[in-house]
């Protein structure tokens, strides 16, 4: 069985602050970190190997070199190898012209009878590089899996949806996504993580792999970015103060009625 | 063809019901499709949909594409993403509007990577630039901490999935629509995924604080085992949990399976309503709610910085006149 | 400076970590070391005992208050400035600063608005890299109380306490005088040292009596004296701490076995290690974990959002230790790991029951589960008292000698298991500071529980060691240990209080004692 799972480096949003005077977020010294749905995927793709007692895990990831450090991540909790797609020219690239080269190295890389993604970046929270993927490809996909096993020469999935859960099964090769598993993915063992120290990474770029250059980066990309602004902090909200009970309370369920439809 | 339509899917359940996702979209699809001078369209795939085609129509859409058929009776992306491909490539509308439900965002992007055109996600808001006769799609990045606007200039159509609950569906009850029945065929068989079980869970257990629409929490405010009676008693008239600050579990008041805070549990509810709870950052770190109502004799406690509701009074006062006021309205 | 009554608003502020509880008449908020001397003299002059607080984390219950005025130091949180002395760099906080607040100050130094404008551009310069090097894992702790309790950090075997990181201090004491303390400007010699104030204070001549504190000896520091003082000799109005770089390379295992001798095997084994190897690779912690916490740690996770996205314990495993490797060069660092990881798995382990993790961000979640752990036994604490009123928080905190650490650990676990009360061994294993936490289900094996502590306390006390390690005396352990300790020793204390107090205001429950 060979698994590619596909991971991005992003940073950590929980550490983003917004400059009080400026109104712009602040980046500097906000650590970079495995994309949190990527490493469920690999969590899955571990699991999945060790359910089938045999598979090679390959992962890819598309950036800047310093992405390579994710990369490293996952080699030390088990990954077989590692492809870093890293180009000038794949800069700016939205989710069509990301999920077009990625695809493109996930063929020439070859073989593979699953890819997984983690549904979606905590960067952009677009959800979209999978399931665009999957299309490139021409695969079959299941999104938003908070499980994954093998059964038989097929993949079942428990997919989870506005209603509850489907269990689907989905024949190789597929692309599926992950959500947050019921379970919590695994830390590096001290073997694995020196080792992943000096293992190599595989570099792809616009001289090894098969592109067409206007699909790729900015060029390949069909939307733009107009502006970004930040969203009006959240000022302090109504205090009502030295009121008698009745009136404060009566007060308190109108805002409710407007703010919580269907509360009160 | 080109047109300058604005094409909403109107998704539907397992039975043909629509979800309301969809609907709701018909309402910025109108305005931008006067912007734009074309109408707004909505596209209904499924089986027995014809409450999704009535529907559709009260809520605003000037023409209804309907696909039907077995292999469209519930969701699937091989041949959803087929059919909407196909119309979409024929009928070539200006802009196309999804649900960001998990079908719409499992559909939406297959879709536009095969038409090879941009796809924003989970817009909040969508505008219409007249100048550049340009969809705005705007939506937050960065987990909430920016929100940027996304335009696609050169490809069509321009699509975007949008979050659900931003718009409400309008309601025109005389609205006739034009109602097309498109055949899209598609073998069954060539779904490639099978679904082979279906577990609906309509809410997840809503006694437990984590999952629970509503919590009412309690702090040390509350003075004692009788404040906690009074503070489930008002857990119970909003229909919510009744959770606990660190010092009420300390105090041996209530369990710590109930506790909330760094050292307990996180949650996340529609509404949460702090009862004499200071608001330390320990215990804010476990609240995760939409909207924060407090109440507090201190006027100086730090949980109103972070209130959209708060008022300064005794809880017991304030908690009984609560509970009344509510049961009144029932 | 104004002062409030505790009822009803402040009620909180009678109790603290340690779960006693006291009363007190009032209590003062002072902002800045004038208010906070203001509030000294008058107490002074009505003769009120006094009590102060940081932010109330201590185990040992010396911010409960008996009686008498509480002075919360929680508004002096300001950050006033940062010097440099021979490429040395030394951050003055007020006494209540959290160690939280220093760590985020650290890692985006941001100068205060009334900095001068030399603090200004240093801290440009300084950037982050650098730290506060002994780190108590209770970060919401304040500096002051820290500074008092002497505390420990977790790198406490490569590092030391807190004390050693304070290089000047502003003085409050009981009359309201302030006086700067600065490092090298009072050293005891062989008889004693003259103190700022003008009186003497001798060296002890007495055995230390199992307590660590307020035990003068020639070559100390005042600084080191006052470090541990529990707040009963002044009280700290602000500081100046020596900040250190970030070694570039940290490390931190987590290694499971399946048995706990496997586990104290290993930690044997590293501390040979650590004495043989003269590398520049240091083992600046080495903690141990048994099998009942760790199968806490499984239960309850659940309940507590800090670990609840903490990955499954391998489910064989009956004990853990977690070690942390820090130095400046990776390649050596990577050997000792190499080494380590063949000691590991000569001890029975496998690499796969082995967690690894790089650099601070990564070792976070283990610093998650070191501080969860005594958490989630005071939930459990606060469940059984639900049932019965009279069982309380009962945890030692001893330090024995540092070559037994294994001995001692299985003292605990044969005296835990013949008393057939549930209890938790966890700690720094090679500087045998255990700590026992015991769960009693009613009166009765609390006072088990309390004949066991008094056992072991003896056991410490005859092998030399501390009954008080890095948690303090406070208001929980003379009453405790009193009986234990030496009287030569309680003598001591008594006149060394005395010298620092002389109207014994801030120390008022320990003078019944000694």
């Amino acid at each position: 069985m060979r698994i590619l799972v596909c991971v991005k480096q992003v940073p950590d949003t929980t550490e983003i602050r917004i400059d009080p005077e400026t109104h712009s977020m602040i980046r500097t010294g906000v650590p970079s970190v495995l994309n949190i749905f990527d490493r469920y995927a690999m969590e899955v793709a571990l699991r999945l190997r060790e359910q089938a007692g045999e598979g090679h895990i390959t992962v890819l990831s598309m950036g800047p070199a310093q992405a390579e450090a994710v990369l490293r991540e996952c080699l030390a909790l088990g990954a077989d190898a590692a492809y870093l797609a890293t180009d000038r020219a794949f800069g700016g690239a939205d989710t069509l012209a990301t999920s077009y080269v990625l695809a493109q190295a996930i063929r020439v890389i070859g073989d593979f009878d699953l890819v997984l993604c983690g549904k979606q970046a905590i960067d952009g929270d677009t959800a979209q590089v999978g399931p665009e993927i999957a299309q490139h490809l021409g695969w079959p996909q299941v999104t938003n899996a908070a499980e994954l096993t093998l059964q038989g020469d097929e993949y079942l999935a428990k997919r989870e949806t506005d209603d509850g859960y489907e269990m689907l099964l989905l024949p190789p090769p597929g692309v599926v996504t992950v959500t947050k598993p019921p379970f919590e993915p695994r830390y590096p063992s001290v073997k694995g993580k020196l080792a992943a120290k000096r293992a190599e990474i595989h570099i792809l770029s616009t001289e090894n792999l098969p592109l067409d250059t206007a699909k790729a980066g900015l060029k390949g990309s069909p939307t733009r970015v107009r502006r970004t602004y930040t969203p009006a902090v959240k000022t302090g909200g109504v205090k009502v103060e030295g009121l008698p009970p009745r009136e404060s309370v009566a007060g308190l369920l109108e805002f409710l009625q407007e703010k919580v439809p269907g509360e009160a | 063809m080109k047109n300058h339509d604005v094409w909403v899917w109107i998704e539907t359940t397992a039975d043909g019901a629509p979800r309301p996702a969809g609907l709701q979209l018909l309402n910025p699809a109108a305005r931008l499709a006067q912007a734009q001078g074309g109408v707004p369209v909505a596209l209904v795939m499924g089986q027995n949909v014809g409450e999704a085609v009535q529907e559709a129509q009260s809520g605003g859409a000037r023409r209804i594409i309907v696909v039907e058929g077995g292999a469209y009776a519930r969701y699937s992306t091989d041949a959803y993403t087929h059919a909407m491909v196909n119309l979409l490539s024929e009928y070539a509308p200006a802009t196309v509007l999804l649900g960001a439900t998990v079908n719409g965002r499992d559909l939406a992007p297959r879709v536009a990577a095969s038409l090879k055109t941009g796809l924003t996600a989970d817009c909040t808001e969508l505008e219409y630039d007249r100048e550049k006769q340009l969809v705005v799609w705007t939506r937050p990045a960065f987990g909430g901490n920016l929100m940027a606007e996304i335009i696609c200039p050169d490809h069509r159509p321009q699509m975007g999935t949008v979050r659900p609950g931003v718009f409400s569906q309008l309601c025109m009850g005389e609205n006739r629509a034009e109602i097309i029945t498109c055949e899209v065929p598609f073998a069954k068989e060539d779904i490639r995924t099978k679904i082979v079980d279906t577990i609906l869970q309509t809410a997840t257990d809503s006694r437990d604080i984590a999952t629970a629409e509503i919590v009412v929490a309690g702090g040390r405010g509350i003075g004692g085992p009788q404040g906690v009676e009074l503070l489930q008693r008002l857990a119970e008239a909003f229909g919510g949990v009744a959770g606990a600050s660190r010092a009420v579990v300390e105090s041996g008041w209530m369990p710590h399976t109930l506790q909330i805070g760094q050292t307990g549990k996180v949650v996340a509810p529609r509404l949460y309503i702090a009862c004499g709870i200071s608001g330390a950052v320990q215990h804010r770190v476990g609240i995760a709610a939409d909207t924060v109502v407090a109440i507090n004799s201190d006027p100086e406690a730090p949980i109103f910085d972070i209130a959209d509701y708060g008022i300064v009074g005794d809880f017991f006062a304030v908690a009984e006149e609560l509970i009344k006021q509510l049961t009144d309205k029932k | 400076m104004q002062r409030k009554p505790v009822m009803p608003d402040y009620e909180s502020y009678c109790r603290d970590e340690s779960r006693l509880g006291g009363t007190a008449r009032e209590i003062a908020f002072p902002e800045n070391a004038r208010q906070l001397a203001e509030v000294l003299a008058a107490a002074a002059k009505e003769k009120l005992k006094v009590t102060v607080q940081g932010a109330r984390t201590g185990l040992a219950g010396g911010a409960v208050p008996e009686g008498g005025l509480i002075i919360s130091t929680q508004n002096m949180n300001a950050i006033l400035g940062l010097r440099q002395e021979a490429g040395v760099y030394y951050l003055r906080v007020q006494g209540g600063v959290t160690l939280e607040d220093v760590h985020a100050f650290l890692r985006r130094p941001k100068p205060g608005d009334n900095w001068t404008d030399e603090a200004k551009s240093l801290c440009e310069e300084m950037g982050s890299g650098q730290r506060f090097t002994p780190n108590p894992t209770e970060t919401t702790a304040t500096m002051g109380g820290l500074f008092a309790s002497n505390a420990k950090g977790t790198n406490s075997l490569g590092y030391g306490g807190v004390g050693s990181y304070v290089n000047s201090l502003l003085w409050a004491d009981a009359g309201g005088s302030l006086r700067e303390i600065t490092r090298g400007e009072y050293v005891f010699d062989q008889k004693g040292c003259t103190l700022p104030g003008g009186s003497y204070m001798t060296v002890a001549d007495t055995p230390k009596g199992g307590l660590p504190l307020l035990y003068p000896v020639q070559g100390m520091d005042l600084v080191d004296l006052l470090a541990g003082s529990e707040g009963r000799a002044g009280i700290i109005a602000e500081l100046e701490l020596r900040l250190e770089p970030e070694p570039a390379e940290s490390w931190g295992i987590v290694y499971f076995f399946d048995t706990d001798a496997a586990a104290l095997g290993f930690a044997a084994e590293l501390a040979n290690w650590r004495v043989q190897e003269e590398n520049t690779a240091m083992l600046s912690a080495v903690e141990y974990y048994d099998g009942a916490t760790l199968e806490m740690v499984r239960r309850e996770r659940e309940n507590m959002a800090a670990l609840k996205t903490m990955a499954e314990l391998p489910t064989a495993a009956g004990a853990a230790l977690y070690v942390v490797l820090q130095g400046e060069d990776p390649e050596t660092l990577e050997l000792a790991l190499g080494e380590h990881l063949e000691l590991f798995e000569a001890a029975g382990g496998r690499d796969e029951d082995s967690w690894a993790a790089m650099g601070s961000a990564e070792m976070e979640v283990f610093d998650t589960l070191r501080h969860g752990v005594p958490e989630m036994i005071n939930v459990q604490v606060d469940a059984l008292r639900l049932e019965c009123g009279a069982i309380h928080k009962t945890a030692t905190d001893f330090e024995g000698p540092g070559q037994r650490g294994a001995e001692y650990c299985e003292m605990y676990h044969r005296d835990i298991a013949g008393s057939g009360v549930e209890g938790f061994v966890f700690g720094h294993i090679l500087e045998n500071r255990l700590h026992v936490n015991l769960l009693p289900r009613n009166e009765a094996e609390q006072q088990t529980c309390h004949q066991m502590m008094q056992d072991w306390a003896r056991r410490v006390l005859e092998d030399g060691g501390l009954i008080a390690g890095e948690s303090g005396v406070g208001r929980l352990r003379l009453p405790l240990y009193g009986e234990i300790i030496p009287e030569s020793r309680k003598k001591q204390l008594s006149e060394t209080l005395r010298i620092l107090d002389p109207e014994g205001c801030f120390s008022g429950d320990w003078e019944a004692v000694l």
